[in-house]
């Protein structure tokens, strides 16, 4: 029972981390159509140094990863509570966290593109329907539910 | 001898060649070594240079700024003292034994909290190979304080606290890694901040557990305040509830926010390093999966308690990992990778634990020996200057010293590509004598260059015949932190080290460690109102070479000031000495 438990969790974890990853892409491609503006910030900085200035968003994005994660996983707890030392639902968790797996899989072969290939279309249109049928199948999910 | 001293033979011999692999020998060849790399700019600007305004009685953060932390310089001082004197030999010296001390208390952390020797030795096999001989560090990891133990060394004493709690309950040990948390703070703001939380996770987390009560919590919790404060005021005495400090502390870390010397984090993957890419994505994915899984296994009472301590470090690791993301540079992950290292050991020991005792205990003396095979063939490694490396071989040696990356030598490689100033250097020659490894034959050769060069009693001699003792000395040059130490002078600017250092002979200009207009304006400031009595700058800034100066930097505000306020009156080595003349 204890095993049993043991690899529910492991597999509810994996699974948390393709879903929080895919939500920090979304939160990125959302954010990636509104440009970081510096204001006066970039005068303050002596011109042979202004090339070091690259903002970024890195962070937030980091914690919006870890935050997620917590709150998915907290709620992946709830749904699955009495059910976490069970056998039957293993086998379910393992085909999610293939499908998950899979898609996380197909964003970051195309987020590998954009940033190394000069954001080409196709990658970005591969992008686009990876995380729309991911959202499809969320919805289709919850709606069987 | 008694039993329990016999069957501690393993961890002695395991403590002894991780003493062996990481003392080095010779002390002096690697600092000349260092010295011809980059002529200690990052000594200088990371340790050195607030280390020894310190030591000469300036307050740090309010007369001269200390990048990285408070408290790190005037700890760093006070073992350098011990050691025999704050200069770049001591300060390696230090930091090697730093380094055994760390290595050696994680070693005993993995220990006793994985109960397997043979696994333990894997870890710090691990760490090794992780931290200090990653493939993107060069020549050597010590060449970097800010990416060493120097930066995060309290963490594993913390650690030890937190374990001794957990397996003995006692509310003294949480206490004192709370005031362990609140004395890194002091020492190092950014990293001290990640043990707080990580305390902060681990207190919460036992009393939802039920193995802690809020109030013995919240009790033990103003340690971290307590020992904040108190280190604080020590140091600083009533500048530490001052709004300079604040501003001052708070200056460099605005910048990062601001995105000044952040680096993206695909940026490894457009340079092609996808080996390391790769891994700046799956350590932060290791954290969260153990995060959660450990989390949810004890929420669900199915481990014992004893696990927590992978959560504390993957909230630890995560908290830390904070400078990757910011600064996604292939040289950082590894900097932040020792919670890593230790919830690899974790899950490891959770694989061989589904085993029997005599293979687990086989298994793991073999993923050990892989461990320390792989360090073993590693080229970091191999270069590592200790007993072993430099079995009848020189540090010039090319295995030793290797070439960059590109093909160039290492020597001056920081500043061999400068702008000339059309005109001779500061002692009036144009030979700029940068030598390259190919041009020594021996260490003694090397050392002796060194000696040679970095001595600048010459120069300190005048600065001290023209500055009384106690008083602060305004030297503008890319020594200024020898000089100044040698002269036994407080530093008169606020950005000091002054310059992002170039070796002395070179007839081109440095550049100041002058980033934005606002600290530009403070050190005009500083000289417009305190108006010293005498400047000491390095010669080939003389008042017919300063339009050579890049108007894109601080240099040329900073010498149109002094050449317009002082003028000539004695010349040492490189320095010449300039007094006052107008108003």
């Amino acid at each position: 029972m204890r095993e049993a438990a043991a690899r529910n969790a492991f597999l509810v974890s994996l699974i948390t981390l393709c879903e929080s990853i895919q939500v920090v892409i979304v939160a990125a491609v959302v954010l990636s159509f509104y440009p970081i503006i510096l204001g006066d910030f970039l005068n303050s900085i002596l011109p042979f140094f202004r090339d070091m200035v690259l903002p970024e968003r890195e962070m937030p994005l980091f914690a919006l990863f870890i935050g997620t994660n917590g709150l998915i996983y907290a709620a992946w707890l709830w749904v699955l509570r009495g059910r976490m030392e069970t056998q039957e639902i293993f086998e379910d968790l393992k085909r999610l966290f293939l499908v998950q797996a899979a898609f996380v899989f197909v964003e970051a072969a195309a987020g590998f593109f954009i940033f190394t290939a000069g954001n080409p279309t196709m990658a970005r249109v591969v992008l686009y329907a990876a995380l729309g049928l991911c959202a499809a199948e969320h919805a289709w999910r919850a709606v069987r539910r | 001898m008694n039993k329990g001293v016999l069957k501690l033979w393993p961890d002695a011999v395991v403590i002894a060649l991780l003493a062996a692999a990481l003392w080095i020998p010779d002390i002096g060849a690697v600092t000349a070594r260092i010295f011809m790399g980059d002529q200690f700019h990052h000594f200088d600007q990371c340790v050195l240079g607030p280390a020894w305004a310190h030591a000469a009685g300036a307050v740090l953060d309010i007369d001269v700024i200390s990048q990285y932390g408070l408290g790190m310089p005037m700890v760093m001082a006070f073992f350098m003292k011990i050691a025999g004197g704050i200069d770049p030999d001591h300060l390696l010296t230090v930091m090697v034994w730093m380094y055994i001390f760390y290595f050696t208390l994680w070693y005993v952390f993995a220990r006793i909290w994985l109960k397997n020797t043979g696994l333990a030795a894997g870890v710090l096999a691990f760490g090794l190979l992780t931290h200090l001989c990653h493939r993107n560090v060069y020549p050597f990891l010590l060449t970097y304080p800010s990416a060493t133990v120097v930066r995060f060394c309290w963490d594993a004493v913390f650690f030890l606290l937190i374990l001794a709690h957990v397996r003995v309950g006692r509310g003294i040990f949480l206490g004192l890694a709370g005031a362990m948390a609140g004395f890194a703070v002091f020492y190092l703001s950014s990293t001290g901040m990640c043990l707080v939380v990580a305390w902060a996770f681990y207190v919460l987390a036992s009393v939802v557990l039920g193995n802690l009560s809020l109030k013995s919590a919240a009790a033990w919790g103003l340690g971290i305040p307590a020992a904040f404060a108190v280190s604080l005021g020590i140091a600083l005495g009533h500048h530490a509830v001052g709004p300079e400090l604040q501003h001052n502390l708070s200056e460099f870390n605005n910048y990062f926010i601001k995105g000044f010397g952040t680096t993206p984090i695909y940026e490894s993957l457009q340079q092609g390093q996808y080996y390391v890419s790769l891994m700046g994505f799956f350590i932060p994915c290791v954290y969260i999966v153990t995060l959660t899984c450990v989390c949810g296994l004890l929420w669900l009472r199915k481990i014992n308690s004893i696990n927590i301590l992978a959560a504390v470090l993957a909230v630890y690791g995560l908290a830390m990992y904070h400078y990757y993301i910011a600064r996604s540079a292939g040289t950082n992950y590894f900097t932040v990778g020792i919670p890593y290292v230790l919830i690899a050991g974790f899950w490891a020991s959770k694989v061989l634990n589904r085993s029997s005792a005599v293979p687990r205990q086989w298994a793991a003396w073999a993923l050990a020996v892989g461990l320390a095979a792989a360090l073993w063939t590693t080229p970091n490694a191999r270069a590592y200057p200790n007993v072993l490396n430099l079995l009848g071989k020189s540090v010039l040696d090319p295995s030793i010293t290797r070439p960059l990356p590109n093909g160039k030598p290492y020597f001056h490689h920081l500043a061999s590509g400068n702008a000339r100033v059309p005109s001779l250097n500061s002692l009036g020659e144009s030979d700029e004598q940068l030598l390259t490894e190919r041009d020594f034959t021996s260490d003694d050769k090397l050392k002796e260059f060194y000696r040679k060069e970095f001595d600048l009693s010459e120069d300190a001699r005048l600065v001290a015949a023209l500055v009384p003792p106690g008083e602060k000395a305004a030297v503008i040059s890319s020594y200024d932190v020898r000089i100044l130490s040698q002269a036994n002078r407080k530093p008169f600017f606020y950005h000091y080290p002054f310059f992002l250092s170039r070796p002395m002979r070179m007839n081109s200009f440095a550049v100041p460690s002058i980033y934005t207009v606002g600290q530009l304006n403070k050190t005009l400031k500083q000289m417009d109102e305190a108006k010293p009595a005498f400047i000491f700058i390095e010669a080939v800034y003389a008042p017919q070479n300063a339009r050579f100066a890049n108007p894109g930097n601080g240099l040329l505000p900073v010498l149109m000031y002094v050449h317009s306020h002082y003028t000539p009156v004695a010349k040492g080595k490189y320095l010449m000495a300039l007094r006052r003349s107008a108003p």
